[in-house]
This record gives C-alpha cells, structure tokens and sequence, in this order.
C-alpha cells in the first residue's frame, strides 16, 4: 500500500483498487460461478427491514458448499481470489501479519429491484474483534471484507455498496436515519465499482450496507471476511465447542457454567450458553439457563 | 472500599482504568485457601521445575538463584482435586468483573497456571506495554465503557508483603502510546514507575494483560504461591487450542490448496509454537516469510532505504567532483587575484596625479619666487 492508498484507507475505512482482475480472469470466475448460481436463494427475512429508501425484491445469497471446497477445476478460481498478491499486499497492511480468512467466501447476487440492505457495523457501539486503531504510523483493524467484484458497479445512487466514510473512528452510535438510510444527510455514498476491481472495507468497524439495485445486469461479488490474527469474527455455527477445544479431561463432566467459559472465540450473536451472570446472592447461573438443556 | 460478590462498584472501574491493575481483598477463606494449598502440595511431582535466567532474561537486576516452579492442567486433574481450581473459574468476584472489564461471553484463553518461588529465585523480565500495539490484548475505553481483549487473574496463596518481591507493575502502562524504555523492563532504572503490588493469601488480583508488568525477584522467607487464570474477550484469541490447522477446520480437502492458499485458513491465536505460516507479498507474487521461495534479503527494499533516496555515489566519483571543485576554487582565486592587481594599478595613476600636482604647486611658487 503506498502513501495515497494508507490516507484513503485511514479517512474513509474503505479502499477500492482498480484493474485487479483482467477480462480472461473475470470470465474465468463467472464460469466457475455457473455451479454456485444453482445454489443462490432468495432471502426469508428482509435486509431492508422496512425501510422505505431499501425496499425491493428479495435478497439472493448463495447457501451452497464453500466455493473453495467445489470439486476441480470449479473451485480453482475462487482458491486464486483467497491468497491473491494484490490482497496479501495490503492485507498485511491493514490487519497485521498472520491475518486469516475468517468466514467465506460468500457470493453476492442482485437482479433488477432486489431490495438493499440497512446500514450495520460502526466504531460505536465498539466491537473489540472488529474495530480499527491506528497507532505509530500502523493501522490495525481486526476485520477486512474483501469483495471482487465481477460485474459494473456504476454506483451514484444505482445500487450495491453503500457506506459511510469515516464511520469506523465514530464515538457515537449510528442515528435510526443513517440505519434504513431515510435521513442521513448525504453521508451514505455508493460508489463506483468496475468489474475486476477489488474493493476493501473494515467490515463490522465501517458502517456500510447495499442500496436496492437499479442495473439491468445482475450484481455479481465475491466476498472473503478476513481478521486479524487474534480475531474472530465467526457466526455461530462455526463456535467451536469446549469438548473440541480443550483436551477431553479439561472440560469433563464441567458444570454448565463452567463449560460457558470454556467455548474458542467467536463472536457468536445468537448463542446463549456462554453469558454468565451473578445474583444478588452471589451465585453465579447462566444468563439463558434453558440454552443449557438446548445445548445438550 | 467495600467490595460485592455480584456487581462492580464505580470506585474499582475507576481504579482498573486508571492503573491497569485491582487487588479484591479477602476473597478466599482460610479454610479455601487452605484446601487450594493442600491439593497443590500433593500434586507438586506434577511440578515443572526451570533452570534460573529463563524469566530474568538476563536483567541483572531481576536475576536470581533459582527459577519459579509450575504446575497446569489442574482443571483436567482427578474429581477430587480438581474440583476446586473448577470453582475458581468461574467464581463469582470473577464473572461480575470480568463481564464489566471484558465483556459478556469473556471465555479462558489458556491456564490455570500456578507459580512458585522459594526465596532467592529470579524475577520475571517486564513485558506487555500499549506500545507496540497489541491487538491480541488491547485495553479500550470508550464511553464508558471498558474492554479488555486478555486480562489475567491471579489467586493469592501467599502474603506479599513491603520488599518481597513478586508480582508488579508500572501503573497506566496499559494505555501507553510510546514504547517502554529497555532499562525498566529490565528494572537497571525504572525511573520509580515499577510498583511491586502487596497483597495477602486470599487476595485477588485482576490486571490488564498488555499493561506492563512482571515480578521482581522473591526475597521473603516463605514460598510465593500463586494460580494464574488468563480470560479473554469473547472473540479475542491468544492460545489457538485444539482445531487450529486448515485441515482440523475445514476438511482434507484444502489439502489440494498452495501452502499460500492454507496459509490463510488457519484457526486464530498467537500461542502456536512456530505452526503458523505468515504471508507475504510485494503485490506480484506472495511467499510464505522464511520459505525458500521468499525474496532475498536484497531485494527486499528496508524503511531505512525508502527513507534517504539519495543513492550514495562511489569512492572515485566523490574524488573526481572534489578536484573539480578545487579547480573551480582556484580558478576563482586566480581571477580575484588578477582583480585585485587591476585595481592596485588604477589606484597608481591617482597617487601619481598627486604628486604631480605637488611637483607643479612647487614649480609655480618657486617662478613667483623668481620674479620678486
């Protein structure tokens, strides 16, 4: 990363580096794509979430294998996207050595009035495993989305990527308006995307979403969720258990609130068996005791 | 202060963000301590024992006669022993405070580890420190609000008294943004910051991991004895624990990927021992650091480079301007010489003219003379 690209970086929390990907390299992604097309899904539960400035058809997510894992030759041009030099480059810049693939990759797809989806992530309220630091000339943000990007993206309000530069340093929480992006004074901008650039975003630190798309072509992207070496930015499913963590003798036989504590990181938003709590009598219980029969 | 089981009071966040550090006093009984105690005792063929300058470093200061002795695993131990290091865990002092410093979901990173030193032994080097940063155990504040990626908390077994040595600390380290001088992490001048913390057998003590810290060598008569549990936030790793390669994470199949592609698909932490494979790239091709396809050391341009972008001319070079700058010297010298004469001539005319003038003022009095 030189100069101009660590300023761009540290002001808006976002990078978009042009011309990664030639025609031969786009074409050559969309081809293996043809197997991940049959496994795209309409969304159940709206990302627009209501809101009016998002509404459209339902989202389209790729609920099929991970594309590293597709059999040969399908999987080959995803694996070349995960360890490309353009991305280890800045990467090590931006997270530090020994990041890692955190979760993904994950295919974006939008037709013609797919809905957008709202506005998430922000420096407040802060989220340890994801939030950016600059210190002593080094940036440190422990999660970077890297998203390729196979199709136009015109942007300018016409859909797709949508942020709020600078949102990653905010100390305030993020306003209702700027959410479902009704009322926020012109800091949500969607920029302009080609096909073969490589757009970089402090995922979970930026506040970012889409807007509905409004291009006659589909919205096609790659994203791999990279963290830091010491972050996790994992959903639940990928938890790892006590049981699988620690050495069997560790966590045998442990009570509930023992094996809470016991669990390898993760962010785990929808998991209630690892929040402990102490009452007035100072015992301490888990915060959801029935997640504790649902575990076993 | 008055401390409760169940809730932090505003006095100990005060004091945890100020200094980095808390000491929650009497928390184990006699009773508890004295059970703790006994069960180590008759686990200590377990012990491992070090040779003496492991921990010092070779800080002078901090050297000593012998090394700590360690024991781990005590959560795994037999029911009857392991019971209670089990209860420590998740001990009530514990999870209300660590909810508030670390966060809900907090989780143990690694340990329980007990230390161990007889009179004489070494103090441990002093580490951690906000700069360089460490994001594995970042100390944040904001609005309010504290986080604390790695804290470790530390059961007392034994009195720590004025002089003995032990744990300690230079208080606000945790939030330094310049790096610690060399000589009080090796406490040769520590400049007064380096605090030993007293405490006594049943204290607990909760400190910000990237706060510096570590111990100065034991003086008292008795055994130190401490159980060191280290906690982090809930997506926070330092140790990497079982499921850590690509292939214990994601199946055999990654086997097919470059040892580059795999490089990126390994579990989180710090602690792997050497395991992990670190990228690198220069944006044209990307090599794992040490691997024979790595770059040279040569080619491999170093801050210090980028920084002066004068290239350094060679030896002959360097001589040949300085004769051409004498020359052009002495080409100067000649010509303000040659000036300098010039100017001396023109200034003959001058005092001439006057002499002249002298001559002819002399002739004129002289013929007036002659006519009277």
């Amino acid at each position: 990363m030189d100069a101009r690209e660590r300023y761009f970086w540290d002001l808006n929390g976002h990078l978009v580096v042009r011309n990664v990907l030639d025609q031969d390299e786009i074409d050559e992604v969309n081809e293996a794509l043809k197997i991940a097309i049959e496994g795209v899904r309409e969304r159940q539960r709206s990302g627009a979430r209501g809101s009016e400035a998002l509404h459209g058809s339902s989202a389209r997510w790729y609920r099929g294998d991970n594309l590293l894992g597709l059999p040969h030759p399908h999987g080959v041009p995803f694996r070349k996207l995960l360890a490309h030099p353009q991305v280890i480059s800045r990467l090590r810049v931006m997270c530090g050595r020994g990041f890692r693939l955190d979760h993904g990759p994950q295919f974006n797809n939008a037709v013609k009035d797919t809905e957008g989806l709202t506005m998430h992530g922000a420096g407040a309220p802060h989220r340890d495993m994801v939030a950016y630091k600059h210190q002593g000339g080094e940036t440190y943000c422990g999660g970077v989305t890297v998203t390729w990007n196979l199709t136009d993206h015109p942007g300018n309000g016409t859909g797709g990527f949508a942020a709020v530069p600078g949102s990653h340093k905010s100390d305030f929480p993020m306003p209702e308006g700027v959410r479902d992006a009704t009322d926020h004074v012109g800091s949500i901008i969607n920029p302009e995307i080609r096909a073969g650039d490589v757009l970089f975003f402090a995922d979970g630190a930026q506040t970012h979403g889409t807007l509905p798309w409004k291009n006659d072509w589909d919205r096609r992207s790659i994203l791999m969720k990279y963290a830091s070496r010491t972050s996790t930015r994992q959903d639940v499913a990928r938890c790892v258990a006590p049981e699988v963590y620690w050495d069997d003798p560790i966590v045998q036989e442990m009570s509930a609130e023992e094996r809470a504590v016991m669990f390898g990181p993760c962010s785990a938003p929808g998991r209630e068996d690892m929040y402990l709590t102490v009452e007035e009598n100072g015992a301490v219980r888990l915060e959801h005791p029935e997640s504790a029969q649902r575990a076993t | 202060m008055n401390y409760e089981a169940h809730r932090v009071s505003d006095e100990e966040m005060y004091f945890f963000d100020l200094r980095g550090y808390l000491v929650i006093p009497n928390v184990l009984s006699q009773a508890e301590i004295a059970e703790l105690n006994g069960i180590l005792d008759a686990n200590m063929d377990r012990a491992r024992h070090f040779d003496a300058g492991r921990l010092a470093g070779g800080a002078k200061a901090l050297s000593g006669s012998s090394s700590r002795v360690e024991l781990t695993g005590m959560l795994g131990w037999e029911p009857k022993y392991r019971e209670a290091f089990r209860k420590l865990l998740v001990h009530p002092f514990v999870v209300s405070r660590l909810n508030e410093f670390s966060g809900k979901g907090f989780r143990l990173d690694h340990g329980p580890l007990m230390i161990q030193s007889k009179k004489g032994a070494e103090g441990h080097r002093f580490h951690g420190g906000g700069e360089p940063f460490s994001q594995a155990t970042w100390y944040h504040q904001q609005n309010g609000k504290i986080y604390c990626r790695g804290i470790t908390v530390a059961w007392q077994l034994s009195d720590c008294g004025p002089g003995d040595g032990g744990f300690a600390i230079v208080p606000g380290s945790h939030k330094l943004a310049e790096p610690t001088p060399d000589e009080v992490r090796t406490y040769e001048d520590d400049m007064g910051l380096v605090e030993q913390v007293e405490m006594k057998a049943g204290d607990l003590l909760f400190f910000a991991e990237t706060a510096t810290h570590g111990t100065l060598p034991w003086t008292a008569d008795h055994d130190r004895r401490s159980i060191l549990y280290k906690y982090a936030s809930r997506a926070a790793a330092r140790a990497v624990g079982k499921h850590f390669t690509p292939q214990e994470r994601y199946g055999e199949w990654v086997n097919e990927l470059s040892p580059e592609q795999q490089a990126v698909l390994y579990g989180p932490g710090v602690h792997h021992g050497g395991r992990l494979p670190i990228l690198d790239s220069d944006g044209d091709k990307v090599w794992i650091e040490g691997a024979a396809s790595a770059p040279t050391k040569k080619a491999k341009k170093t801050k210090k480079v980028k920084k002066s972008k004068k290239v350094k001319k060679p030896k002959k070079v360097k001589k040949a301007k300085k004769m051409k700058k004498v020359k052009k010297t002495a080409k100067k010298v000649k010509k303000t010489a040659k000036k300098a004469k010039k100017a001396k001539k023109v200034k003959k005319p001058a005092r001439k003219v006057k002499k002249a003038a002298k001559k002819t003022a002399k002739k004129a009095k002289k013929a007036k003379k002659a006519r009277r």
